[in-house]
């Protein structure tokens, strides 16, 4: 009957890598310093789906700490030409000296800093990828700088089952 | 590139018992059957996070395939005091008979449907600074009351 402190049970779902363009700077609003970050290329790759992104944008918060508050919308296309919505919010949080390089768009190993978010999906009922409308999923996230000198984030993404 | 990721590490939070209030039923929207849920009283009981609900509402939107999403705001009141703000989204899905039957607020075995949340947390509270710096997953089970309240449990897990 009571069930508590049972692990949790996550599975892999797939990495998820992008590329972000500039950031468009909105600046410091009464919510904290805005920035909106927009991708320029993505991949993702995973045991039961793969493709590449289509669109996304980061509605990116940045709060007085310094801590940083992902709100991303992006379509997905697998490799069969599904198309699918992922909506996350997540945390980019560590020391301030960490998230100031962050912000400058340093390359910083995942470890020093704790970014997380968690994903819901969307997309057709009679679809193949129907199972994701109804599962969460956990990223455990780090940036890297890209061949070229992008600025990309890549996401470790698991189903919490 | 898969088999060398590194599982997900997570550790036990907390445990939530929450009894709510009969539903407000808004009824049949566009966005979908819309019922907003009202905490009558709950606590949660963790390692290092034990306390009382203060309020709560859940605005929970069923939708075309009988699945339900919960997007919740409550105020927690820790055991020594401190006020903490807690969301979350969540998912409450599983076969049409047994979505049904948990329309009907009857007792169904947790492992026919998939209740889980993502849980985020506020507080000005310096004690509980590192919740503002925690993503959690919540796994949950529904309950009726001996005296036909309907509520959840809760385990509460933070994503390390």
């Amino acid at each position: 009957m009571d069930d508590r402190q049972a692990p949790l049970q996550t599975e892999y779902l797939m990495t998820l890598d992008m590329e972000a363009m500039e950031g468009l700077e909105i600046g410091k609003t009464p919510r904290g310093y805005r920035r909106i970050d927009r991708i320029a290329a993505g991949t993702f790759d995973g045991p039961k789906l793969r493709g590449t992104v289509v669109t996304a944008t980061d509605h990116l918060l940045v709060h007085r700490d310094d801590s940083a508050h992902p709100d991303v919308r992006l379509v997905l296309e697998t490799d069969d030409g599904v198309l699918i919505q992922i909506m996350y919010q997540g945390i980019v949080t560590g020391p301030k000296e960490v998230l100031k390089r962050l912000g400058r768009r340093e390359d910083v190993p995942g470890d020093e800093y704790y970014m997380r978010n968690a994903l819901f999906f969307e997309t057709a009922m009679d679809g193949a990828y129907a199972w994701l409308n109804n599962i969460i999923g956990v990223g455990r996230g780090a940036v890297r700088i890209l061949d070229g000198g992008a600025f990309g984030v890549r996401y470790e993404i698991f189903h919490i089952l | 590139m898969s088999s060398d990721v590194a599982a997900l590490e997570t550790s036990f939070l907390t445990h939530f018992v929450i009894e709510a209030m009969p539903g407000l039923e808004i009824g049949k929207t566009p966005a979908g059957w819309r019922r907003v849920d009202r905490i009558l009283r709950g606590h949660f009981d963790g390692p290092r996070l034990t306390g009382e609900i203060v309020t709560g509402t859940d605005p929970v939107l069923v939708m075309r395939d009988d699945s339900a999403r919960l997007d919740v705001r409550m105020v927690l009141r820790t055991h020594d005091d401190a006020l903490i703000q807690m969301t979350y989204d969540g998912i409450v899905a599983g076969p049409r008979d047994v979505m049904k039957r948990i329309g009907r607020r009857e007792e169904v075995d947790p492992r026919d449907y998939y209740l889980r949340t993502a849980v985020q947390f506020e507080t000005g509270d310096d004690r509980y600074a590192w919740l503002n710096a925690t993503l959690a997953v919540a796994t949950g089970r529904l309950l009726v009351f001996p005296n036909g309240a309907f509520g959840d449990h809760y385990n509460i897990y933070q994503i390390d």
